[in-house]
């Protein structure tokens, strides 16, 4: 069944604003009205409250998918930048066309992966599996970045900082309100994960900031428990959908450009068919080795299907572009995981998370101890002078991570622990044999 | 304690930070990192053959 198509000149008619402007607006009416107001005062303030989170964005420009380990890849697989970028264009046209906060959503698109770490998805699982080995909870991207952004960085008092100083005119009063709204752009981010099959998003409009720090940190102590999650806005919701959006179609056109598949042929050619794309298409972009307009043109059919779909309560796909997704997605991970299996050197990285991770903690077991990490990090020059007293060179990375922390990780992690011991027992026993050695 | 602060640590790297670290702690060595590079060298030879 042939769910979209696209004659001549359409696609440029779909651009017009006009075009879509019998699109339903979603805006939600059931919220609290706190939270509504939250929102618009994030929208007002968003250009101050951008900079700030941006500069904590590292952008790795690692690649995005299970590519990451091709040193010499390809130089037009998307990476995590463009990545990020690319849904941060499409969920703002569709919450322009949704009536949603168009900024916020903005805000939350563009830094919805800023808890990525090294090596992408792999070396999450991998990094994961290893904390999960010693009992010390897991670790997802999704709330490694809000939990760094508030914990570590402090951003709502630097964002607040930065507003005052700009703006020295501005009460205090509406600065104390921005502030205690600017927790649902973090809940945008730390609501991305989804499962594979999940076609619908509903807000979760009772959830408070309480609530959202209960889901931090439940994400690093419960495996799986990011699946279960909802954003606490319709604009969580937009970009948790513009981000398979995004990368279902990058993630087929990234295996040709690596040479993981020849050309779109079998499956990926029916389920691109099935979406509207005609086969003189495909064969144009075979020929030509060019696969970008079809990754576009696939991410305008989901887009419109969204945008179509969606209703005040809900952001959705129809059910019939739902299950191609579904299709498309696992056609993209079987040619992945296949890759994957293939590879030599996944146990070298593997190995290697494990034994620098020991490597750190016996250095400050045996070295600094914790005490003294707690005087350290706030004085640069103490830490690397310690360090060369100690005969470990000067570890910059190191270094710039201990200084770089406040006192509230330190809680925040030892929470986190006993959080993890009333969890798993075995944890414990780990933990109370690490104390006797 | 300080297995978690170890994961936190690490946890904030990213490739480049994480390579280097691991080759200057000898995790990875030069001639592991060479082979990599080897392998990688000759799969893309195969695919633009």
């Amino acid at each position: 069944m042939q769910i979209a198509t696209f004659k001549n000149g359409t696609e440029e008619k779909y651009k017009n604003k006009k075009a879509i402007a019998n699109v339903q607006k979603v805006r939600v009416d059931n919220y609290a009205k706190e939270i509504e107001d939250a929102l618009d005062l994030i929208e007002k303030y968003a250009e101050e409250i951008e900079p700030p989170i941006l500069d904590r964005n590292k952008s790795s420009v690692s690649k995005t998918m299970a590519l990451i380990l091709f040193r010499n890849s390809s130089q037009r697989a998307q990476n995590r930048k463009t990545h990020q970028e690319m849904v941060e264009g499409l969920a703002k046209i569709a919450a322009k066309q949704l009536g949603l906060h168009v900024k916020l959503t903005g805000l939350i698109a563009k830094n919805h992966d800023i808890g990525h770490m090294f090596l992408g998805h792999d070396g999450e699982r991998w990094l994961s599996n290893v904390k999960e080995e010693l009992g010390l909870g897991t670790y997802v991207h999704n709330s490694l970045g809000p939990k760094e952004l508030m914990y570590r960085y402090k951003i709502y008092d630097e964002i607040i900082r930065e507003i005052a100083f700009l703006y020295p005119e501005k009460e205090a009063k509406e600065l104390n309100r921005l502030k205690r709204s600017l927790w649902l752009i973090l809940d945008g981010i730390n609501c991305h994960n989804g499962e594979m099959t999940q076609s619908v998003m509903r807000p979760n409009t009772e959830k408070t900031e309480a609530d959202f720090k209960e889901e931090v940190m439940k994400c690093h102590t419960e495996k799986g428990f990011d699946r279960k999650i909802s954003p606490a806005t319709m604009e969580g919701c937009l970009v948790r959908m513009c981000d398979i959006i995004a990368y279902t179609p990058c993630d087929m056109i990234d295996s040709l450009y690596e040479g993981l598949i020849d050309k779109i042929d079998g499956k990926h050619e029916s389920i691109l068919l099935r979406l509207g794309i005609t086969s003189e298409e495909i064969a144009k972009a075979n020929a030509r080795k060019n696969y970008d307009k079809i990754a576009k043109k696939v991410q305008i059919i989901l887009l419109k299907s969204l945008m179509e779909n969606s209703t005040k309560d809900e952001i959705k796909l129809s059910p019939e572009v739902s299950d191609i997704m579904y299709e498309f997605r696992k056609a993209n991970q079987d040619i992945i995981f296949a890759e994957k299996n293939k590879r030599e050197n996944v146990e070298l990285y593997s190995d290697a998370i494990k034994r620098l991770m020991i490597y750190y903690a016996d250095m400050i077991d045996e070295n600094i101890g914790v005490h003294n990490l707690r005087e350290i990090n706030k004085n640069r020059f103490f830490a690397k002078s310690l360090m060369n007293e100690l005969g470990k060179g000067v570890d910059e990375e190191f270094i710039r991570f201990i200084t770089g922390t406040n006192s509230d990780i330190y809680d925040f992690n030892e929470e986190m622990l006993k959080k993890v011991e009333e969890n798993n027992e075995e944890a414990k026993k780990y933990l109370l044999n690490v104390e006797c050695h | 304690m300080s297995l978690e602060f170890a994961a936190e640590f690490l946890s904030t790297l990213n490739d480049h930070q994480f390579i280097k670290l691991a080759k200057s702690k000898k995790i990875i060595t030069e001639a592991q990192n060479a082979s990599i590079r080897e392998e990688y060298r000759k799969k893309e030879d195969e695919y633009s053959l």
